[in-house]
């Protein structure tokens, strides 16, 4: 098979540039013909971005707390994930104790401890830690349990052979080599974390994006609620190539297939 | 310690005491009896495990079993419509360079996006009741399935094809005996993921919107400060997706070719 015009960067662009046009022509067209409560035309939701960015500005400190609630959730859930990871793959004991209950919760869908943890935490900025803690650390125990199971066992006889003590196992053979799947459960952490904020925004905030999408849809404001869903889908997207390329930096001989 | 020294037999009772089975038995016998003693001196934070049962048992046929009949309806028609349209526009991603091109950035777009944030939106556009929990439902299944089915069916050994060329197999001949069987063990990843996005997607449509199933019936709890009440369709949700997981891998194993089978089983993904 010949590779036609399709495989070219013009050929690319265009048909990108062209998907793009229809897109936004469509939507313009159909919506100018709806009721704005339903629909906003891209012509409006680009007046509200300015909007909201430039001359009113809502959209900063929102999405400040929301980042402030993504950095502090997410640091927490590696500072506990990772190391009880490293232990319930050092440690048979322990991975026998409390795996059936990491299972359980991972299977749970966490919306499921919303009611439970509103009642516990409120709807202070407690609670939304707690669920974006919920959501960003099963990834990251899972990924590093698996990574430090699956380190070579020659390494570690080798290690035994010479006497090696625990804490210099860990050190010079387990950690370097569970190191591309803590850091690809970190990214799996990380992009569960902000949907975790968002989720926890919207089901029972009173700050932050999500609240923001809360608000202008209670008051039918299509375009400006339209507003804080783009910037949540950007930072997602973001979170996903930036994570991806600072892997593949850092775990080069491991390469990033997927996204 | 010496490393050395976890290598020596260890007496026989010891080795039965710490047996699989037997540790997880002890422990969570010793975390139920932790948490039924911690649970009734504050019944209102955490309930306990025997109030639980009492409430299971009470509310089980009225309240309980309806609320999950009600979720997996929704649940089944989505996800059912997911699986179908996912594994299709997947498919022709994979083989037709032109709807790749198109389709691509916005498919990998919402991929990413928390689609729960859509929820207000879908509020809008499709009303609070089974409508929206569909919608929610293939929202939120159908971008994994998407996805996975695209990278599995571009994978495709191109030895594999070359030979169906030379056969002068048509094009749907190579996608039923190459591309599908080949793509089989990614589209059974993205089913799984999907499924548990999927089921996240109809809890917090129910939560958010209120009208019918378990979502509901958790809020409801929630209001009333019924602890044990609350738990019980936790705990069954929990269960019933790790039951869906098992089925879904037991499908797997059934209909992939054997030589596939386990390889590149991506690490567990879950997200809302």
């Amino acid at each position: 098979m010949t590779r036609g015009w399709l495989y070219r960067p013009s050929g690319v662009w265009t048909v990108r540039i062209l998907t793009l046009a229809a897109t936004l022509g469509i939507w313009q067209a159909y919506a100018s013909g709806l009721n704005r409560a339903l629909l906003a035309p891209p012509s409006e939701v680009a007046q509200a971005l300015w909007e909201e960015a430039v001359t009113v500005g809502n959209i900063w400190p929102a999405l400040g707390g929301s980042l402030l609630t993504l950095v502090s959730g997410f640091g927490l859930s590696m500072l506990v994930g990772v190391p009880l990871g490293i232990a319930m793959g050092r440690a048979r004991t322990l991975e026998y104790v409390i795996d059936p209950y990491v299972s359980f919760l991972y299977a749970l869908p966490h919306v499921a401890l919303v009611p439970l943890m509103v009642i516990w935490f409120g709807f202070n900025l407690q609670f939304r830690l707690a669920y974006v803690f919920v959501s960003a650390v099963f990834p990251a125990i899972i990924n590093t349990m698996v990574g430090v199971k699956n380190v070579d066992q020659e390494l570690l006889d080798a290690g035994r052979a010479f006497c090696a003590s625990e804490r210099q196992v860990l050190r010079t053979i387990v950690l370097p080599s569970a190191v591309p799947y803590i850091f690809a459960g970190g990214r799996q952490a990380l992009s569960s974390a902000w949907v975790g904020v968002v989720v926890s925004e919207i089901l029972a905030a009173l700050t932050g994006v999500g609240r923001l999408i809360v608000t202008y849809g209670d008051d039918y404001k299509t375009a400006n609620m339209l507003v804080p869903i783009v910037v949540i889908m950007g930072i997602a997207v973001a979170i996903q190539s930036l994570t991806a390329k600072l892997q593949g930096r850092i775990t080069r001989w491991q390469a990033v297939r997927n996204v | 310690m010496s490393a050395l020294a976890l290598d020596l037999p260890r007496p026989r009772r010891t080795k039965l005491l710490l047996s699989p089975p037997v540790l997880r038995v002890l422990s969570g016998a010793v975390l139920a009896i932790v948490w039924e003693i911690a649970g009734r001196k504050f019944p209102e934070s955490a309930s306990y495990p025997s109030a639980i049962f009492a409430a299971a048992y009470d509310s089980f046929a009225s309240e309980v079993a309806p609320a999950f009949r009600d979720t997996l309806a929704s649940f089944a028609l989505g996800f059912g419509v997911s699986i179908l349209a996912g594994t299709l526009i997947g498919l022709l991603m994979a083989r037709s360079r032109l709807v790749d091109l198109v389709l691509n950035p916005y498919v990998y777009a919402l991929y990413a996006t928390p689609r729960l944030a859509l929820i207000p939106v879908m509020i809008i556009w499709l009303g609070v009741d089974f409508n929206l929990r569909v919608g929610v439902v293939i929202v939120s299944g159908i971008f994994p399935v998407i996805v996975n089915t695209y990278l599995g069916a571009k994978e495709v050994d191109r030895d594999l094809l070359d030979v169906g060329d030379a056969f002068a197999a048509t094009s749907f001949q190579k996608l039923r005996s190459i591309v599908i069987p080949a793509a089989l063990p990614f589209i059974y990843a993205g089913v799984r993921i999907g499924m548990g996005r999927a089921l996240i997607g109809t809890i917090v449509a129910e939560i958010e919107a209120a009208t019918a199933g378990v979502g509901k019936l958790m809020k409801d709890s929630a209001n009333a400060l019924d602890m044990a009440g609350l738990l019980v369709p936790i705990i069954l949700l929990g269960l019933l997706s790790i039951a869906l997981t098992r089925i879904i891998r037991e499908l797997e194993l059934r209909s992939v070719m054997p030589w596939l089978r386990k390889r590149s089983t991506p690490l567990v993904e879950q997200g809302a």
